[in-house]
């Protein structure tokens, strides 16, 4: 058991540093990944809720220690992301198709997304009056990027899970003849 | 059965809510430090990775004329050699006359060397990299205000704010970066440089008289406690002149790309 532990304590700081570190230094476009959201969403429907919140934790942790918005916001935001993940899983996508798979990424990083930018502009608001947060067309551009990359790699992780492992099949939806 | 699974999730969420509690009253702080340090290594190996990565990917995608740049930059280097020429023999003319009015030496700063661990705010999308995050904070002495440097000893930023074992950096390019300024034109103007759009540091505040042109570099003027003088921000490539204007503004072409920096140093007063 505490084998178990140990390795998912390794895998989520392992998994920390490759987002912080390496894909954050990553050219642009390509820095948009969000390796940490597509793990989780990927650990919802094949482990145990509370080990992806565990994850969730620990994850949101690592990031707010190297992080210089206000402490708790990465993660607030990936608890808020897994939990609306789970419940779109339970009572919406309940297979685990390619769609439901590319449905529950797209909603988690959005609320991951909506959380972060929300919580950061009320923060800088109240700290240095100002508008942390510039809603032109640049930003709407930039999160479209971070959904359309984010989804591209969802796709990847799931036929790379297929490839590995015969639990996942493609499922795609065929018209009756 | 439920009752016991959300239980326990109830639990881990009063964990994350002490987390938080703690961290804001001071009290993981020693934790955290620990955890940081532990983890800057593996941090800065990561980071200089993807540096190299980025690298190779872009100088795959470029289609540039490298004989004409070659050609270009050819001929800056004879020109600089003659201007380093000169300035060496003023250097040693200034040295003769300090030692004979037994001036203490200048130019003498403290540094400390630091390793780039992160882009500042992880999973932030970011076409340009205005903010850094280095493996060095206040138990390494360091404090907001202080002026980072590239390795060719060009100022490339300013500490923004510190944890205990790492320092947030904003770069010249940030427009929270603010830096006294003076044009290298023998004039001493002065102005005060900020990050725009994060593409290129203009330079505000320049009097109108003063003639500002293409080409002359920006330096630190030394009006700041925290940042010594002479240090290159900038050159200018286009001025912003209009005769009914109090002042007049110049746009600044960094010198580093920030998007290579694996390794800084911080200049301690």
């Amino acid at each position: 058991m505490y084998q178990k532990i140990l390795l998912n304590i390794l895998l989520m700081f392992g998994l920390a540093v490759v987002q912080i570190a390496f894909i954050g230094s990553l050219p642009f476009f390509l820095n948009a990944l969000n390796a940490i959201i597509i793990a989780l969403v990927w650990l919802i429907s094949l482990r145990e809720f509370r080990v992806v919140v565990w994850w969730s934790a620990g994850l949101g942790f690592i990031l707010d220690l190297y992080s210089f918005l206000p402490f708790g916001l990465h993660l607030f935001s990936l608890l808020a992301s897994v939990f609306l993940a789970r419940w779109l899983l339970l009572n919406f996508f309940t297979n685990r198709s390619l769609y439901s798979y590319l449905a529950l990424t797209f909603f988690a990083i959005l609320a991951y997304e909506i959380c972060r930018q929300t919580i950061a502009a009320v923060f800088y608001a109240i700290i240095s009056q100002q508008t942390a947060m510039n809603l032109n067309i640049n930003f709407w551009i930039s999160e479209a990027y971070i959904l359309g990359l984010n989804m591209a790699g969802v796709v990847a992780v799931f036929y790379a899970q297929n490839y590995i492992s015969q639990k996942l099949r493609p499922v795609f939806l065929f018209k009756i003849k | 059965m439920a009752k016991v699974k959300y239980l326990r999730i109830f639990l881990i969420m009063a964990v994350c809510g002490l987390l938080i509690f703690l961290h804001w009253l001071g009290i993981l702080a020693p934790v955290e430090s620990v955890l940081a340090r532990a983890l800057n290594p593996v941090f800065s190996g990561f980071y200089n990775l993807g540096v190299y990565a980025g690298s190779f990917y872009r100088h795959r995608l470029d289609q540039e004329d490298w004989a004409g740049k070659a050609a270009v930059l050819t001929a800056q280097v004879n020109q600089l050699t003659e201007e380093n020429i000169k300035l060496k023999l003023m250097a040693e003319e200034n040295e003769i006359l300090r030692q004979h009015l037994d001036f203490l030496t200048a130019g003498q700063h403290n540094y400390v060397m630091a390793n780039v661990i992160s882009r500042g705010n992880p999973s932030a999308i970011s076409e340009i990299t205005t903010n850094l995050v280095i493996d060095k904070g206040e138990r390494d002495g360091l404090y907001a205000g202080l002026a980072v440097l590239s390795s060719e000893g060009i100022i490339v930023g300013r500490i923004a704010s510190v944890k205990e074992a790492i320092a947030h950096v904003y770069l010249t390019n940030n427009r929270e970066c603010r830096l006294a300024a003076t044009i290298i034109d023998g004039s001493k103007t002065s102005g005060i440089t900020e990050g725009d759009l994060g593409l290129t540091v203009k330079m505000s505040f320049i009097p109108q008289e003063i003639m500002v042109k293409a080409g002359d570099i920006a330096v630190t003027s030394g009006l700041e406690l925290t940042i010594p003088r002479g240090l290159a921000i900038g050159r200018v490539i286009s001025v912003n002149k209009e005769s009914n204007d109090l002042w007049q503004n110049a746009t600044l072409e960094p010198l580093v790309d920030p998007s290579t920096l694996t390794i800084v140093s911080v200049v301690k007063p």
